[in-house]
């Protein structure tokens, strides 16, 4: 008998030891690869949910005909309220992961909202000098670890079980360039795909991609060309640029389609960045492998209002044949690319109120009638505001309705354009060249709205107006439904096909993430964060002071049916 | 026993159950800066200009509004400030201000006569109006 106990205990630590000592890498690789590859209807494994970018979740328990019957499965609480929740949520096999400010990491059992483990790194007292802190949009997940870049410049990998530290790799030089990460890393194949921001400071932002196995780099993309006909003088040492939000990615093709930020100075007083400015504002069509461009289309050559095409998901769309990429630009107007090379399909306009151009040719993309500002200490009207068409928040796709859901607001603003020298020490600053006030467009009050559209020619099913202009992202289900939570804290679900309010409920803070929707044990559940939080509400008061009053929070609520 | 335990752990290995770990928790703080005496008088009509530009490139927009006028973060127009007190805000920042709003510290990236150019052009609005 203690022979028999000795040879089974043997037997366990054998199989221990090839658990545990077997590399995690090689083990979680394929687990890792096929959650991602496959579209598994429970999960939401990435930032946008699927690499299409359509933030659709096909389940259909929570309908059009029970929604009314949803309730709060459970809240978790993040501990920090300093701007708010931004992020979306991941769940994977019932772990639901997420990162709140000051990249506060936590996992939760999906189903009762018990945490399961949770990660606070270390963050260097340089954060605190920072102008894009303390929030995080989300993390990236695969080979059985989750990812984030951090607010000091880091980008760490945790194991998935245990959030231990897998590995951690400096990869800004926070320090110095005043730059960092906020945005989820996409992770492809082998690599970590991150963007750093850099739009309003006077540095040169990239995109970067590690080994997933251990964080060592890849590659780098550099967002300034190196080119003295883009930018004129020594403009491209103080450029900007970067890519600061998630990009998607076409296994078929093999691209990685990532959209770039803004040139620094954000206003050019006439001789501040000469040329185009390349590859800011633009859409890079990307090699993961390698980093190689493949293709790019500069959105807003010479952007001299900071309309970022960092912002915007990029819609990987098929349609009557065509391999379409759908990027919606900060300036409101929406852009449709054959994905395959570049060339202009469509462009049309996701929003009323607009003067920096006449238009955009729908052919060729070409601005017509540009209207910047220009003139040194003239307040000049603008429309749209800095914050855009639509802030860095989603829209939704739902391939049954073939309708995009999407947020846009109509407000305009007067900047004033200022001279500005670089800072490049002990620091970099911020590298603006101006400023802004928000302004109520021309003969009306400003506001928001929430769309139904076709994605590719613009066409409007149905409209819901808010008087606040919306910044939280957008979910849209199997179910038919369309879930979105608006700046004063209610969250609504609507019927995807004619925009009715079926359901509704006060989370107590207003909506700047995005909400998801997974299923654990058979059950459907809802998941939005919750807590009012983002630089761009700094600009709200001008117009809406009311809402220099509004509550911060953050919550992560989770709704399920009765 | 132990058997059990261990027959336990494989089981939950093999079968992927989350194993509970908990990471030890952040500090994040600057040292406070030390109170310099302002380099100029803080009515110096040169220091309050240029005050002014480094206030519209460096704390407008999103935070305190064009020259100081209501936004997320505190209305400056109109208000009386000790300049030790304002000094001392813009060196160290806040890590939890009005409205859940962050404020950077500026002491690593100003010298101490930017600062107190700053100081004194909020000073100046001490007497402003709203429009």
């Amino acid at each position: 008998m203690r022979k028999w106990l000795s040879v089974r205990r043997a037997t366990l630590l054998a199989i221990l030891v090839l658990l545990f000592v077997a590399p995690p890498f090689a083990s979680g690789q394929t687990a890792g690869l096929s959650r991602l590859q496959n579209d598994d209807p429970n999960n939401w494994p990435m930032y946008h949910r699927s690499y299409d970018s359509f933030r659709f979740s096909p389940l259909t328990q929570i309908n059009k005909d029970n929604v009314k019957n949803l309730t709060v499965a459970w809240v978790h609480q993040p501990g920090a309220i300093v701007q708010g929740l931004e992020a979306t949520p991941l769940v994977v096999d019932g772990v639901m992961y997420y990162i709140a400010s000051y990249n506060r990491v936590f996992a939760l059992d999906a189903a009762t909202g018990k945490e399961l483990w949770h990660f606070y790194p270390k963050l260097d007292p340089v954060v605190n000098t920072l102008f894009f802190q303390p929030y995080n949009r989300g993390l990236g997940f695969g080979h059985g670890r989750v990812y984030f870049g951090s607010l000091d410049g880091r980008v760490f990998a945790l194991d998935q079980k245990t959030g231990k530290v897998a590995w951690e790799k400096q990869v800004l030089e926070t320090k110095k360039c005043s730059c960092n990460f906020t945005g989820a890393p996409l992770v492809v194949k082998d690599k970590v795909i991150i963007g750093q921001t850099a739009g309003e400071l006077p540095i040169q932002g990239k995109i970067y991609a590690l080994m997933a196995s251990s964080g060592e780099k890849a590659w780098e993309f550099n967002t300034i060309k190196n080119d003295p006909k883009s930018w004129g003088g020594d403009s491209g040492k103080f450029g900007g640029g970067g890519g600061w939000m998630t990009g998607s990615y076409d296994p078929i093709l093999n691209l990685v389609y990532w959209g770039t930020a803004n040139p620094a100075p954000d206003y050019d007083w006439g001789g501040a960045r000469p040329g185009d400015n390349l590859y800011t504002s633009s859409v890079l069509a990307l090699d993961p492998d390698n980093g190689q461009l493949k293709w790019y289309f500069q959105e807003i050559p010479h952007d001299d209002w900071d309309y970022d095409a960092g912002l915007g998901e990029s819609l990987v769309l098929d349609r009557d044949g065509k391999k379409l990429l759908v990027h919606q630009n900060k300036s409101g107007f929406v852009f449709v690319y054959d994905r395959t090379n570049g060339k202009i399909q469509n462009v049309w306009p996701m929003i009323h109120t607009y003067n920096f151009v006449k238009t955009i040719d729908p052919k060729t993309g070409e601005l017509i009638g540009r209207n910047p500002p220009r003139e040194v200490g003239k307040p000049k009207f603008i429309c749209p505001w800095i914050a855009g068409g639509r802030s860095w928040n989603s829209g939704s796709y739902n391939p049954k309705t073939k309708l995009w859901y999407n947020t846009a607001m109509e407000v305009c603003e007067e900047v004033t354009v200022e001279k500005q020298t670089p800072q490049t020490e002990p620091a970099a600053g911020l590298f603006f060249g101006g400023d802004q006030v928000a302004k109520h467009p021309p003969g009306g009050e400003a506001y928001g709205h929430l769309d139904a559209r076709d994605p590719v020619t613009g066409e409007r099913k149905w409209s819901i107006n808010f008087k606040y202009p919306p910044i939280g992202s957008v979910l849209s289900t199997g179910g038919g439904l369309v879930i979105h939570g608006d700046l004063e804290g209610i969250v609504h679900a609507y019927d995807a096909d004619t925009g009715e309010q079926l359901w509704h409920f006060r989370t107590g803070s207003g909506h700047r993430g995005g909400p998801i929707s997974y299923s654990v044990n058979g059950k459907q559940y809802i998941a939005v964060p919750s807590g009012l939080g983002s630089l761009v509400l700094g600009l709200y008061p001008a117009l809406w002071p009311e809402v220099e009053d509004f509550p911060a929070g953050a919550a992560m609520f989770v709704f399920t049916l009765k | 026993m132990r058997v059990v335990v261990v027959l336990g752990l494989v089981v939950a290995a093999m079968v992927g159950l989350p194993v509970k770990g908990v990471v030890r928790a952040q500090g994040m703080r600057q040292p406070s800066a030390a109170v310099t005496r302002p380099p100029f008088p803080l009515d110096d009509p040169n220091a309050i200009a240029e005050g002014a530009k480094r206030f519209s490139a460096s704390c407008t927009g999103y935070c305190h509004g064009r020259e100081g006028r209501v936004s997320r973060a505190p209305k400056l127009r109109g208000k009386t400030y000790d300049p030790s007190f304002l000094y001392g805000r813009i060196s160290n920042g806040l890590l939890q201000g009005q409205s859940g709003l962050p404020m950077p510290a500026f002491q690593t990236m100003l010298p101490p006569e930017e600062i107190w150019k700053l100081v004194a052009y909020i000073m100046s609005l001490s007497d402003a109006k709203d429009d």
